[in-house]
């Protein structure tokens, strides 16, 4: 017996110092086996409590009506800033242990953008969102906006509210407020906003007996509605008129257009036919119905569910469609059109991009190389040159030279930038490198999360662009490129945000709709 | 009512048992324990003072019914939390100090009135009177009621079903062999958790109504 | 080898190595470490790689070579809790704007996950099925992964060899020349108060679901993040910080010499003792070599060697769980009477038998292989595996920060700027 364990135990030890480094090389996997495997959750208590329910929200839907323009401010940049793409609901946090989390309910608002105003309490100054909730089904409450005509919509009387919460940026300590429906009831509320995730956190207190019905489990009713902030205004929207000026925003049809940029819809209800449903004649306004925040039943949401196996049925199909069409499509010789070109004593970008797609990756950087001699701003080639190196990282025999590649590809990107002096030349940079980001192994290198934004910024700039020619087609692959990138860096939450932006366009390839699919989203264009 | 406060408890027994187990741990493993009866009396007596304590709340809320809604917030709860908290961490810190430091002067006088069978039912009292959610879930059922010994009847069911996790706490004499460390550990961290309890739980939790 | 090359490398220590075993195992870690450290860092960030790299090169080596386990340990283990620090805090800045702990991080769950929380939350996740801690999921596990494997590794060893806060109090231990206030060995509760703190965190923590520790008692939160001070209950937080910091890790260090923090504060310190029975490794003493001058219970400083009762004869010192393995009492054993061995394992060497039949017989192969088998035995010796697998994973924690802050000093010289952003 001592023998045996004379042997074995030195090797075993052996064995175990050996296997330090790959623990610490095969982190990423890893990771994932140990959080699989383990079953690692955190407390809930610390993000607001667990998840009730979640409101996907269309994006660029930021129009009211359909029509509706954003104010002219002064010093506001462009963007689009009243969009919001997420509501969650949490369950109520009970925590009597610990004096410094306190008994709460947590509402989540995600935004597509958001603005960075720094002389502002809470960090934005456009949005202003009020949260009207419903926590007793019909037996008391207000049909009305808590302000007579400030959102110019009135409320489902099967579900009329109880409680509202504003939230603007200039709140003062960093509170918003909750009232009742009858005034009784007033307190602040405190908000949390993290400009990071555009994200605004509202946490109601639970000290009043009407709010704590909700401890009882039972379904709650939520409108969620944002404008545009005016603190002179009553209710503190700012109404919209037909065009838009300093102290207004544009593009509303009527006196009775609800000044409401964004409302999160319930699924099945359609925020422009809602929100233009007002009655001039008779001075009827506009009806909003609520969101149905509740338990959902063992198997998960329902519709959901259905969503899932749809995803599921279609794949199949389509997956065969992308195999047909990838045998067919005849394959394009550029390597060929490279030596042609070269023979031709082609020397400008046309043939760093001939090499380049012919995965001629060290020509295409001595190409690139030539005219940043010649050129040292011309951000194209420097953006080629970043991609070759990329492209050569991936060709290299030994780890270690891979690794030297990625260092330089990534060094080389960061110097593009600076170069890049059009939109055009910017998208082409933030494709190229979220491109490249998101398939660098993430364990090594944790750049997914950039590799997102990358695409993210590349949207915006298309986005900006408006009906440039072409450019349509880019944003399916900036969303699917950004989802995928953060479903690698561990963001569910935000993934699906974007997933479910792609699977509204309609144009979408065989190989957009397969992705999609595979995450369990079927395409708008699919639905029946 | 009787399957309901027992199937209650069962539910969600283990919170309270974790809510106890900071202090009843240390105190059972800081005696000592010689052989299984010693050890079931403690457990025993401590439970007894939870059983009394569950039943003086349960007689409360039932007989006070609707006025018990008011005084069931939360808040006010955590401050009667923070009065037991005290108490409890008062507790543990005398009897931590009297056996590591039996020399001292108050250490001796505490010495000559403390029991381990009382020690142990005030331990199961101030345990019992930690309200934590099960707890307040429990006390709700009973409110409108208006009937003392209802509510004395559900909350005697709801420490049957509590009572099952503290079944491992009776096999604590089978550690003899180690049993001179840990009681030593044990007796050293009744100070540290008294300290926690009667400071940060206790006294400044109530000081402030909740401590933030 | 020649006279003269030898003449070059420090001579051979007691408990040291050959020059090819030194040379091989230093070889080892140095491939590891220049992929870990020196591929993957550009520009200055290459020149602190080298240095970074340089330094662990040399400390390593010269440990091997003279044996002296706890002077070159101590100066890599203090060098990780210095470089450590700056570039934790310089990247808080560059992120965040400050120090302190937004609502941000802990809503998003991205509280930075240290090794001692795992301490703290391992009885509630026992019984809950959560962390009561606000970080991600693949921070948490990450470190899991770290700390799983260096305590498989080396068990306790984690405080003397990888702890990026023990630094802070070892090295404070060593400044003084003599301790201004005494405490032996004999005083057991203060060597067993370490688990009766790990008992009151756990209990606490899973009596309140709170991780008790990082809320109140984490000395090393002024030297990283703390949440942020601006209400009553987070102003006594962070006084508890600063008192705790400057008690338990500056002042008592310095006057006891001895490691007052990790050694009866830190409850990380007393789980790793618990769990450090899985580890492969133990202090040896070898009876016949021991004069019983307990020099080495004296000098420990973690008071983990402890006498057994008076029975007559000499009295051997028992080494406790608690031990960090930092070498110390190898160091001051007058006999060299101290090492690090194998569980299990006593006497002989691997290849000590082999040796012993070739003892004797003439040649050149049978002296190859006297010295090869020699060789093989100094590279599968516990102690050979042991301080590699201690030095590959300081080395790991250096890779993440300790080049971050050289190239930031670097950056500093050149751009008088210690932040990159």
């Amino acid at each position: 017996m001592k023998k045996i364990a004379k042997i074995i135990i030195p090797l075993t030890a052996l064995i175990i110092a050996s296997a330090l480094p790959m623990s610490y090389m095969f982190q990423g996997p890893l990771v994932e086996g140990v959080v699989k495997g383990l079953g690692i959750k955190v407390d809930p208590r610390y993000s607001g409590g667990e998840v009730l329910a979640k409101f996907l929200d269309p994006m660029d839907d930021d129009r009211g009506e359909g029509g509706l323009v954003y104010p002219d401010l002064p010093g506001l940049p462009g963007g689009r800033f009243l969009d919001v793409v997420k509501y969650t609901v949490h369950r109520p946090v009970l925590n009597t242990f610990e004096g410094g989390l306190s008994d709460f309910w947590q509402m989540d608002v995600v935004f597509s953008e958001i603005e960075n105003s720094p002389n502002t309490t809470l960090g934005f100054r456009l949005p202003v969102v009020h949260i009207y909730i419903d926590v007793d089904g019909a037996e008391g409450g207000g049909t009305r906006t808590a302000r007579e005509n400030t959102e110019l919509v009135a409320f489902d009387p099967a579900h009329p509210w109880d409680y509202m919460i504003h939230i603007d940026g200039f709140a003062g300590d960093e509170k918003g407020s909750i009232v009742s429906f009858d005034g009784a009831y007033e307190r602040p509320v405190e908000i949390f906003f993290v400009k990071e995730k555009k994200t605004l956190y509202a946490r109601v207190k639970l000290d009043d007996p009407g709010i704590k019905r909700i401890l009882d489990g039972r379904p709650t009713y939520h409108y969620v509605v944002v404008g545009a902030f005016d603190p002179l205004s009553a209710g503190g929207f700012m109404p919209v008129a037909e065009k838009a000026g300093p102290r207004n925003g544009g593009g509303a049809r009527s006196a009775l257009t609800p000044p409401i940029y964004d409302w999160v819809e319930p699924e099945g209800a359609r925020q422009d036919r809602i929100l233009s449903s007002y009655d001039t004649v008779n001075g009827a306004l506009a009806v909003i119905v609520p969101l149905e925040a509740k338990e959902l039943p063992k198997g998960g949401d329902p519709s959901r569910v259905e969503s899932a196996n749809r995803a599921a049925e279609l794949l199949t199909v389509y997956q065969e469609r992308l195999a047909r069409e990838t045998a067919a499509a005849p394959p394009a010789d550029f390597a060929a059109a490279a030596e042609r070109l070269a023979a031709q004593g082609n020397a400008d970008m046309e043939i760093v991009k001939a090499y380049y797609e012919a995965g001629m990756y060290e020509k295409a950087e001595e190409a690139s190389g030539r005219i940043l001699e010649a050129a040292p701003d011309h951000a194209g080639a420097a953006t080629y040159a970043a991609m070759a190196i990329a492209g050569q990282s991936g060709q290299q025999s030994s780890p270690m030279k891979s690794l030297a590649f990625v260092n330089r590809a990534i060094a080389r990107f960061d110097t593009a930038f600076p170069l890049c002096r059009t939109p055009e030349e910017l998208l082409t940079l933030y494709l190229a490198r979220g491109r490249y980001f998101a398939a660098i192994p993430e364990s090594l290198f944790r750049k997914s999360a950039a590799a997102a934004d990358d695409f993210l910024k590349a949207a915006a700039i298309i986005r900006r662009q408006g009906d440039a020619p072409g450019r349509a087609a880019l944003l399916p692959v900036c969303y699917l490129g950004a989802a995928g990138a953060l479903l690698r860096a561990g963001n569910e939450d935000e993934a699906e945000i974007y997933f479910h932006k792609a699977a509204e366009f309609k144009d979408l390839t065989t190989g957009q709709i397969v992705a999609l699919l595979e995450r369990g989203f079927v395409p708008t264009a699919l639905l029946r | 009512m009787i399957q309901e406060g027992l199937l209650l408890g069962l539910s969600t027994g283990s919170f309270c048992a974790i809510s106890c187990a900071p202090v009843a741990i240390p105190f059972v493993f800081s005696e000592k324990i010689e052989g299984w009866k010693q050890n079931a009396g403690l457990v025993g007596l401590m439970m007894l003072g939870r059983l009394v304590a569950y039943i003086g709340v349960g007689f409360l809320v039932g007989a006070l019914g609707g006025y018990a809604v008011r005084y069931l917030d939360p808040e006010i709860q955590r401050r009667l939390l923070a009065v037991s908290n005290t108490l409890v961490g008062a507790l543990m810190i005398a009897s931590g100090l009297m056996h590591n430091f039996p020399g001292l002067k108050f250490c001796r006088k505490f010495k000559a009135v403390y029991r381990a069978g009382w020690g142990s039912f005030l331990y199961g009292v101030f345990t019992g009177l930690n309200i934590c959610p099960p707890f307040f879930l429990a006390a709700s059922r009973v409110f409108g009621k208006g009937d003392g010994l209802s509510g004395m009847l559900y909350f005697a069911m709801f420490f049957v079903g509590t009572s099952v996790y503290f079944i491992p706490l009776l096999g604590i004499h089978l550690f003899k062999d180690r049993l001179e460390t840990i009681r030593m550990v044990a007796r050293l961290s009744l100070i540290l958790l008294g300290a926690y309890f009667l400071l940060f739980q206790g006294i400044f939790f109530g000081a402030a109504g909740r401590f933030k | 080898m020649s006279a003269k090359v030898r003449a070059f490398f420090p001579a051979r220590g007691a408990l040291g190595f050959s020059l090819p075993a030194s040379f091989l195992l230093t070889l080892s870690l140095g491939i590891w470490c220049y992929m870990f450290i020196v591929a993957r860092s550009t520009g200055t960030a290459r020149i602190a790689a080298w240095i970074v790299f340089s330094g662990i090169m040399s400390l390593f080596f010269l440990l091997l070579r003279t044996g002296q386990v706890s002077k070159y340990r101590r100066v890599f283990f203090v060098a990780i809790a210095l470089l450590f620090f700056p570039e934790f805090i310089a990247q808080l800045l560059e992120t965040r704007g400050t120090m302190m702990l937004g609502a941000g991080e802990i809503l998003n769950n991205d509280t930075p996950y240290c090794h001692i929380v795992t301490g703290v939350v391992f009885l509630p996740w026992l019984v809950t099925g959560k962390v009561v801690f606000p970080a991600g999921t693949g921070a948490i596990a990450s470190m899991l992964i770290i700390w799983g494997t260096a305590t498989l590794a080396i068990g306790r060893g984690w405080c003397s060899w990888a702890c990026f806060y023990g630094g802070w109090d070892d090295g404070m231990s060593r400044l003084a020349r003599k301790s201004r206030l005494k405490i032996g060995p004999a005083n057991k509760k203060i060597r067993y108060f370490g688990f009766a703190m790990l008992a009151f965190v756990a209990l606490a923590s899973l009596g309140t679901l709170a991780s008790v520790y990082c809320d109140w008692l984490c000395p090393f939160k002024i030297v990283t993040e703390f949440g942020a001070v601006d209400s009553l209950r987070s102003y006594a937080a962070f006084l508890m910080f600063v008192l705790l910091f400057f008690g338990l890790v500056i002042v008592l260090p310095f006057l006891t010499r001895k490691r007052f923090q990790c050694m009866s504060f830190c409850p990380m310190g007393a789980f790793q003792s618990l769990l450090g029975k899985l580890n492969l490794y133990r202090l040896r003493i070898d009876k016949d070599k021991c004069i019983g001058c307990r020099i080495c219970s004296e000098a420990c400083p973690t008071l983990s060697l402890s006498l057994p009762e008076e029975s007559g004869g000499k009295r051997i010192p028992i080494v406790t769980s608690t031990c960090t393995r930092c070498g110390e009492c190898m160091t001051a054993c007058p006999n060299n009477a101290i090492s690090f061995g194998y569980v299990f394992c006593r006497g002989k060497s691997l290849f000590g038998g082999w040796r012993e039949r070739l003892e004797g017989r003439k040649g050149a192969a049978a002296a190859a292989l006297r010295r090869i088998t020699g060789t093989l035995d100094e590279l599968l010796s516990a102690h050979a595996l042991f301080v590699y697998s201690g030095f590959f994973i300081g080395m790991a924690f250096l890779s993440a920060f300790g080049t971050g802050t050289v190239n930031r000093l670097i950056r500093l010289v050149i751009n008088g700027s210690f932040l990159l952003r």
